[in-house]
């Protein structure tokens, strides 16, 4: 694990997409991103934050190789090892979660880290348990403590926390705020919730609406422990008014929930 | 889903429920017996050589048994089922999953798949007789080319439902080729592998009896011509009925067990 590092600012990866194009629905070409460029430092947490359909899984889907065809480059300056939570969990139904945690574990992540992890998570009853067993939240947990298994340089988290109660989300987040401290490791979040990004990130990328490129890049100076509810919703009405027109402009402005 | 199968399924069910399932398992057999006994009727009235009854038939069986001559061409037949469905399965399977996975590939081989599906069987075992000479080789060939299709078409199917969220999370993983086969691509195949199995051991089996009859000095397609040539109704259908009830053990014996271990992790179904 990389948790030696603390803070270098070291680069880790320098991306430019300059266009990527797939078929939409009927077959017509659809640009998702344009002109898109990022440079990601080591040990930072990242926020990609865009309206739906802006293109931000398709940037990140790009970073970890899933999509090959884009004009552009990646620049890694070290050989990367990817982990992802998808926003569908992706376990195995057939592998119990223990199973599943295992199949693309690190070598150098022991059977005792393995143990921490589950803990630390709660999934210390549920390792032997199928998915089908498991409730969505539960399934995203597994999936979190598969991605940290595999001892990734970069953790690609992409809108880890929709679909789920916002009580079944906060102590998700909660425990990924636990588990990265625990295991540091750079961290790419996709997501179109502001409040969510505040609570986790240390940087908050603002992205247009498809085709994506970057429209702000803020950082989040609130130091991670400081970061409660209150603090949380006064940042997010400092940002919303600082950059009322950035927000509008990104499709974000006028969402009072977010 | 068969009667057999709910009871494999259903490790404790409630009283009322087992009841219930005992009660059909009780009218098939009355219904297999009264078959028995009809047969026993007729045979009786017939009062032919060309129609013996079941008495005659199991006494020809037994007999048969015990001098070691049933059993063997049983087995000999047994093995050809085995060794075509084996390289049958391995060659349909590879040709299916490259066409569901490949747009390219479907559209050269569909035209021969269909081709294949629609040829008669006789017309291939013929072919493969006159190409190859009476021979071993020959007859598993010929077995093996029929049932191709059918695991192809079958396995294409699969492929094509496989889930795009699994492939990319191996491919996001970097998981190594050999993995995302065995832990990703053929779990998910299993119903399709299934599906496959259970057509193929019903079709493969009578094939094999056609293959013996026109070209091999055993097996118990042989044993049915001969008895054919000799009008012996009663060797005829005491073979048939042994090799009926050996399938008959395979699939309730064999294929289930391993179908219900595989799928486990799917739980009892609703």
């Amino acid at each position: 694990m990389r948790n030696a590092q603390h803070g270098g600012g070291a680069s880790l990866l320098d991306i430019r997409i300059d266009s990527k194009i797939y078929a939409g629905a009927n077959g017509e070409p659809v640009e998702a991103v344009r002109g898109f460029r990022l440079r990601l430092e080591e040990q930072s947490f990242t926020a990609l934050l865009g309206p739906s359909g802006c293109g931000k899984t398709t940037i990140l889907r790009t970073i970890a190789g899933l999509d090959p065809s884009y004009q552009g480059h990646l620049h890694w300056h070290a050989p990367p090892r990817i982990g992802f939570v998808f926003q569908e969990p992706n376990l195995l139904p057939w592998r119990t979660v223990r199973q599943n945690i295992e199949l693309t574990k690190a070598e150098e992540f022991g059977a005792a880290d393995v143990d921490e992890l589950a803990d630390r998570l709660g999934l210390s009853e549920l390792m032997n348990r199928f998915p089908r067993e498991l409730s969505l939240g539960l399934a995203r947990r597994v999936s979190l403590a598969r991605a940290f298994a595999s001892a990734p340089s970069v953790l690609l988290l992409d809108e880890p926390f929709a679909s789920l109660d916002e009580g079944t989300a906060g102590r998700l987040r909660a425990l990924l705020r636990d588990v990265r401290a625990r295991w540091r490791v750079s961290t790419l979040l996709v997501t179109h919730n502001l409040r969510e990004a505040i609570e986790l990130a240390d940087r908050l990328v603002l992205l247009t609406p498809r085709p994506a490129r970057v429209l702000a890049d803020l950082p989040i100076a609130l130091p991670p422990s400081t970061r409660g509810p209150a603090q949380i919703e006064t940042l997010r009405t400092k940002l919303i008014g600082d950059y009322a027109a950035l927000f509008a402009e990104a499709g974000l402005g006028v969402q009072p929930s977010q | 889903m068969s009667f057999e199968r709910a009871i494999l399924q259903d490790a404790s069910p409630p009283r009322a429920r087992r009841a219930s399932a005992i009660r059909p398992l009780l009218v098939r057999l009355l219904s297999l017996i009264a078959v028995l006994l009809l047969w026993a009727v007729a045979s009786a009235w017939a009062d032919s050589r060309l129609f013996p009854g079941p008495q005659e038939v199991l006494t020809f069986a037994a007999r048969d048994i015990a001098s070691g001559e049933m059993l063997g061409q049983l087995g000999i037949t047994l093995a050809r089922v085995a060794a075509s469905f084996f390289i049958a399965f391995v060659i349909g399977s590879a040709i299916g999953l490259v066409m569901g996975r490949v747009r390219l590939a479907d559209h050269v081989l569909d035209p021969w798949l269909i081709l294949l599906l629609n040829i008669p069987a006789l017309v291939v075992i013929i072919l493969a007789y006159v190409w190859m000479g009476l021979t071993e080789a020959a007859a598993i060939t010929a077995v093996a080319l029929n049932k191709i299709p059918n695991v192809a078409v079958t396995l294409r199917e699969g492929a094509r439902a496989l889930n795009p969220g699994l492939d990319d999370m191996a491919a996001a993983f970097r998981m190594p080729a050999s993995d995302r086969l065995l832990h990703v691509v053929l779990p998910q195949l299993q119903p399709y592998f299934a599906a496959a199995a259970r057509s193929g051991i019903a079709l493969i089996w009578k094939i094999v009896l056609v293959v013996e009859l026109l070209g091999r000095p055993n097996g118990v397609g042989f044993q049915l011509n001969l008895y054919f040539q000799l009008f012996d109704v009663t060797g005829i259908l005491a073979y048939t009925l042994a090799f009926v009830l050996v399938m008959l053990c395979i699939e309730l014996f064999l294929v289930q067990p391993l179908e219900k271990r595989a799928t486990r992790w799917r739980g009892k179904p609703a």
